[in-house]
């Protein structure tokens, strides 16, 4: 199914981008929380998961999420997607001390996700402590760096990339399966909050943009699909709440 | 301007980050960082985890990619161009799928029999990257434009120090990657360091079991 208006002429008329994904958070959260917060008109097509084996192999890379940008053509890669969207939107740094810091976000966010995913889609029981043990470490280190520059991933001039790259993670990846963890992690439930603040972010988390949440331990094993599920390839269209 | 990169005696996380240096031809300190001394330099790193970057400018950096980004972009081997931009991170981005799936391998204890199902996915990945390769419009044989960024340095990194040491023919069906390879190994400043002792024999995170190295370096 698709919500966008279908005919491509009509995405360089409107000048919007088109996201193209499942309808659930997964890798593309990142992106939709960079054109929210930028305040950016987007379209959005949903692919439904029945859809996605005639797909896949006439997109770029046999992945999603891919964009569409009338200025620029195709775009895949979830980070590559939402790096050029912040660096369009003024949501990326101009100067390198703070590129430099925002890519550190994005890399301890991402070593954050890939831990719980990894889990989440493994024997999630098994490991759900061991893994809360490295979260622990993990978060203790994010706190660690957010202090160094008041809480905030860099500079003074409000939330940026870095900040959403870590809210997306807190928020979709840790709180989900470990809903208290950020009580003994002070400065990166405080950079959690900040971000839920800024008023075109919380007004995208009131809305029914937002799609459902993707993570659910054990999911993939009751799944029919024909090839093996993983992360990699697909977020599953379930809901958790 | 002087550069001190520490890290484990192994290629691994930091050879990318020998590239780029070696690459530019800037005077750069290299620590190595021996395993039985990690459990009392861990907690002075910013994220427990090597390696780390000492900067002239910036202070110590974390962060493999974040790093290599820093390098990159300090000795012109990432574009300015943000089209340009965007073919080097879409590129990264492949690449690092390649390394991560092997990455998954070789740790597990059943590697062997894994290996040997794996290498139908990164068949699938060389070809997607072919693909990528062949849509530089200047037909240079980079990933983007007419030199050398830091997707080619990762590139290069990656096909010779994860993919072949796993599957020594599986290039043989790429052309536009094998092509790719050889321009980066063929830069003179490259190709000296590939010769020399600065390159550490050791290639993948996975051998660090044999090392008995902690488990925080792969």
């Amino acid at each position: 199914s698709t919500q966008s208006t279908g005919h491509p002429i009509h995405s360089i008329l409107t000048m919007s981008v088109k996201l193209t994904y499942f309808a659930v958070r997964g890798r593309a959260e990142i992106i939709r929380l960079v054109l929210e917060a930028a305040g950016a008109k987007y379209e959005t097509e949903n692919v439904d998961f029945k859809d996605w084996a005639t797909l896949k192999p006439k997109t770029q890379f046999g992945q999603l999420p891919i964009l569409h940008d009338p200025d620029f053509g195709t775009i895949s890669q979830s980070f590559a997607i939402a790096r050029y969207l912040a660096i369009k939107h003024k949501l990326y740094p101009t100067n390198l001390k703070d590129q430099t810091r925002v890519e550190v976000a994005i890399e301890a966010a991402r070593d954050i996700s890939e831990g719980i995913v990894k889990i989440a889609f493994g024997d999630f029981e098994g490991q759900k402590e061991n893994q809360g043990k490295t979260l622990d470490a993990q978060l203790h280190n994010l706190d660690k760096f957010l202090k160094e520059n008041d809480g905030l991933c860099c500079g003074s001039g409000g939330i940026n990339f870095g900040d959403l790259a870590i809210f997306n993670v807190l928020d979709n990846f840790v709180k989900p399966l470990y809903p208290d963890i950020l009580k003994s992690h002070s400065v990166s439930q405080g950079l959690r909050d900040k971000v839920a603040a800024h008023s075109n972010v919380a007004a995208y988390l009131k809305s029914d943009r937002r799609p459902a949440l993707t993570l659910v331990p054990g999911f993939a094993k009751t799944l029919n699909t024909p090839e093996p599920v993983s992360y990699t390839h697909l977020t599953l269209p379930t809901i958790y709440s | 301007m002087s550069f001190k990169l520490t890290y484990f005696p192994i290629r691994g996380r930091a050879e990318l980050l020998r590239l780029i240096l070696e690459a530019s031809g800037s005077n750069y300190e290299y620590e190595p960082l021996h395993p039985s001394d990690w459990g009392t330099f861990k907690p002075q790193t910013p994220f427990g985890q090597l390696p780390i970057l000492s900067t002239p400018d910036i202070g110590t950096i974390p962060q493999s990619m974040a790093i290599a980004r820093y390098l990159a972009k300090k000795f012109n081997f990432y574009p300015t161009d943000l089209k340009e931009q965007v073919r080097v991170e879409v590129a990264l981005e492949a690449i690092r799928d390649i390394a991560d799936g092997i990455l998954q391998i070789v740790a597990d204890d059943d590697f062997q029999k894994l290996k040997v199902s794996h290498a139908k996915k990164v068949e699938a990945q060389l070809q997607y990257l072919e693909k990528f390769l062949s849509e530089n419009s200047t037909a240079s044989g980079y990933v983007v434009g007419d030199k050398p960024t830091l997707a080619d340095l990762q590139a290069f990194n990656i096909l010779d120090n994860f993919v072949k040491p796993l599957y020594p023919e599986i290039l043989k069906g790429f052309p536009g990657v094998v092509a790719l390879k050889a321009k980066i190994a063929s830069i003179p400043n490259i190709q000296e360091y590939l010769k020399s002792e600065r390159r550490p024999a050791v290639t993948l995170p996975g051998f660090a079991k044999a090392l008995n190295t902690p488990e925080e370096c792969q």
